[in-house]
């Protein structure tokens, strides 16, 4: 605080979103659990995940203290591996909360967010397009219709009921 | 339409025309300047374009503090290694790039280097996550052209891992772009065609991409517009300078619009052409246009219709019925194509340049993670560039 000619000047520290930053939190857990049940079941998202290198490791994060999210290929298998930051090949940072649930809500799709520069993303562009990928698979199973015909370009085909994703994703099945 | 949300930035002050380049000393003066590397490479020496440029600070109260030339034509991370080297301990303080986009791209990496201090560039690799650039950066383009005067990419290889790296960020924006008609008057015929085509296609994909917006769709516009008018002239006589000029403009303005608005299918596979089989860029945009127009047509037909406009004249535009516009559009630019083939040998299909059938696996498995491809209006998967690819062969 400073008072110059009379006038108090107070800092203001950055406040919360509470609200917000728990329904990111939220989104994450399922969309981390939800990549690893499609990369079980559907041979798209398989394949992608064929294509990594054993122990990439892909972080999704919101700026500047937000949610954070963790998958990664191991011994095959595409893991969740929770919501702590580390060090990983592919980091996609959303540049804000409002951003982030602009996407993990269904409003907008990846490719849009992308285009939009909602978020940045440090490691190597063409590796980050194979994981763009397999997520939009995932949103394909975890997103009801009305919402993945507006977000993803072309849908597609499904290789199994999102029941049976969804399943997976609540009991963590590998 | 407004896009919901975008983001533009063009921070780079242009200099064009007459004895554009004598102003560098001054604009380097204002940057806080004092000892620029140049980097360049030997063909343009041995053209004597770099002489030009130097001859330009005579007179002045700037040092060069060295000149490299041995930039090679694909820019790798070795090199750029090297130079940062000769930077360092020649106490350069800014950067001058005199070339075409793969001395500009090095220059681009230089800077990541020098502002980072650091050796591994490959530690920056990625979107927006550069967030400095130390030192005053000017580039003089030789060819119109790749545009990356007026860009936020660089592309630079490594080749011991056998990948191109891909830096996206607004500090890579140079400070200022010279644009010169000495610099291209001596760009044979072909070459002309060839970055032409490459500026063209970059307009087009920028008006037409998931990214596009009201002022990059302007640059975009006028790009074309003047592409269509000046690049027969500066095929047809090299010498004649306000072409040449004209196209210098068209090339920056096209890169500024797809630095805002990014490329999109053509760039992707185009792209895929160049590293794995070693397709000149501006062949592989000029080869793959028509062919991914034609795949694009039905998300983007009512953009290539209104890109009528500028591509044949308003007499044409206005008197081609609203719906068949979209088809027109990929007409004229189809006879573009097939006059600058008849005229200076500009290639047609992939097999022309090299590509061979077996070869066409490889390229669509590259394509399909380049990140263009994820701003196409249009999805387009392994299978779709495959046909597109065996179209173009």
């Amino acid at each position: 605080m400073s008072k110059i000619k009379g006038h108090v000047y107070k800092e203001i520290k950055p406040g919360k979103k509470r609200g917000k930053t728990f329904l990111a939190k939220t989104v994450f857990w399922f969309l981390g659990r939800g990549a690893q049940a499609t990369a079980k079941y559907d041979s798209n998202a398989k394949a992608e995940v064929y294509s990594w290198e054993d122990g990439m490791t892909i972080l999704l994060k919101v700026e500047s203290n937000g949610p954070v999210m963790a998958i990664g290929k191991r011994k095959g298998k595409l893991l969740y591996l929770g919501s702590k930051e580390i060090t990983a090949d592919i980091t996609i940072y959303f540049k804000n909360i409002e951003a982030a649930l602009l996407v993990l809500t269904g409003r907008i799709g990846i490719a849009q967010a992308f285009a939009e520069h909602r978020f940045t993303l440090k490691g190597d562009i063409a590796e980050g397009m194979s994981v763009v990928r397999c997520l939009t698979t995932v949103e394909a199973y975890l997103f009801p219709k009305f919402i993945t015909k507006k977000i993803i370009k072309r849908m597609p085909k499904k290789e199994c009921s999102s029941f049976k994703v969804y399943t997976a994703t609540l009991f963590g099945i590998k | 339409m407004i896009p919901s949300y975008y983001e533009f930035l063009n921070s780079v002050k242009i200099l064009s025309g007459v004895k554009a380049l004598e102003n560098m000393p001054f604009e380097l003066k204002n940057l806080g300047a004092k000892r620029p590397i140049v980097l360049t490479n030997d063909m343009l020496v041995k053209f004597g374009l770099v002489d030009i440029v130097l001859n330009a600070f005579k007179e002045s109260d700037i040092t060069i503090g060295a000149v490299f030339v041995d930039i090679p034509a694909d820019s790798s991370i070795k090199v750029v290694n090297e130079i940062a080297e000769v930077y360092r301990k020649n106490n350069c303080d800014s950067i001058i790039a005199i070339g075409g986009g793969s001395v500009i791209d090095t220059s681009k990496g230089l800077g990541i280097v020098i502002s980072e201090d650091t050796e591994d560039i490959m530690k920056y690799m990625g979107s927006e996550i550069i967030h400095k650039r130390k030192m005053p950066f000017v580039v003089v383009p030789t060819t119109s052209g790749t545009g990356s005067e007026a860009t936020l990419v660089a592309v630079i290889a490594n080749p011991d891992k056998n990948v191109k790296m891909e830096f996206i960020s607004y500090n890579l924006l140079p400070d200022v772009a010279v644009l010169d008609p000495r610099m291209t008057i001596s760009l044979p015929p072909r070459m002309t065609a060839s970055t032409g085509m490459d500026a063209l296609v970059h307009a087009i994909e920028a008006y037409t991409c998931m990214q596009k917006n009201p002022l990059s769709d302007v640059y975009a516009f006028a790009s074309i517009k003047l592409i269509t008018e000046y690049l027969p002239k500066a095929v047809g006589n090299g010498k004649d300078q306000d072409a040449r000029l004209a196209m210098a403009n068209a090339s920056l303005m096209a890169g500024a619009a797809f630095s805002n608005s990014m490329v999109g299918l053509v760039h992707a596979i185009g792209h895929a052409c160049g590293g794995v089989c070693h397709v000149p860029h501006g062949d592989a945009m000029t080869i793959l246009l028509p062919h991914c127009m034609e795949y694009n047509m039905d998300e983007m037909g009512e953009l290539y219709g209104e890109l009528l406009l500028p591509l044949a004249g308003a007499d044409l535009y206005s008197s081609t019925p609203r719906e068949e516009r979209p088809a027109k559009a990929l007409e004229v630019v189809k006879e573009m194509i097939d006059k600058y083939n008849k005229q200076c040998g500009l290639p047609k299909t992939l097999s022309e340049c090299g590509v061979k059938k077996e070869d066409l696996g490889r390229i669509g498995k590259t394509a399909i993670n380049d990140g263009a491809i994820i701003v196409n209006p249009k999805e387009a998967d392994y299978n779709d560039v495959l046909t597109i690819l065996e179209k173009a062969l």
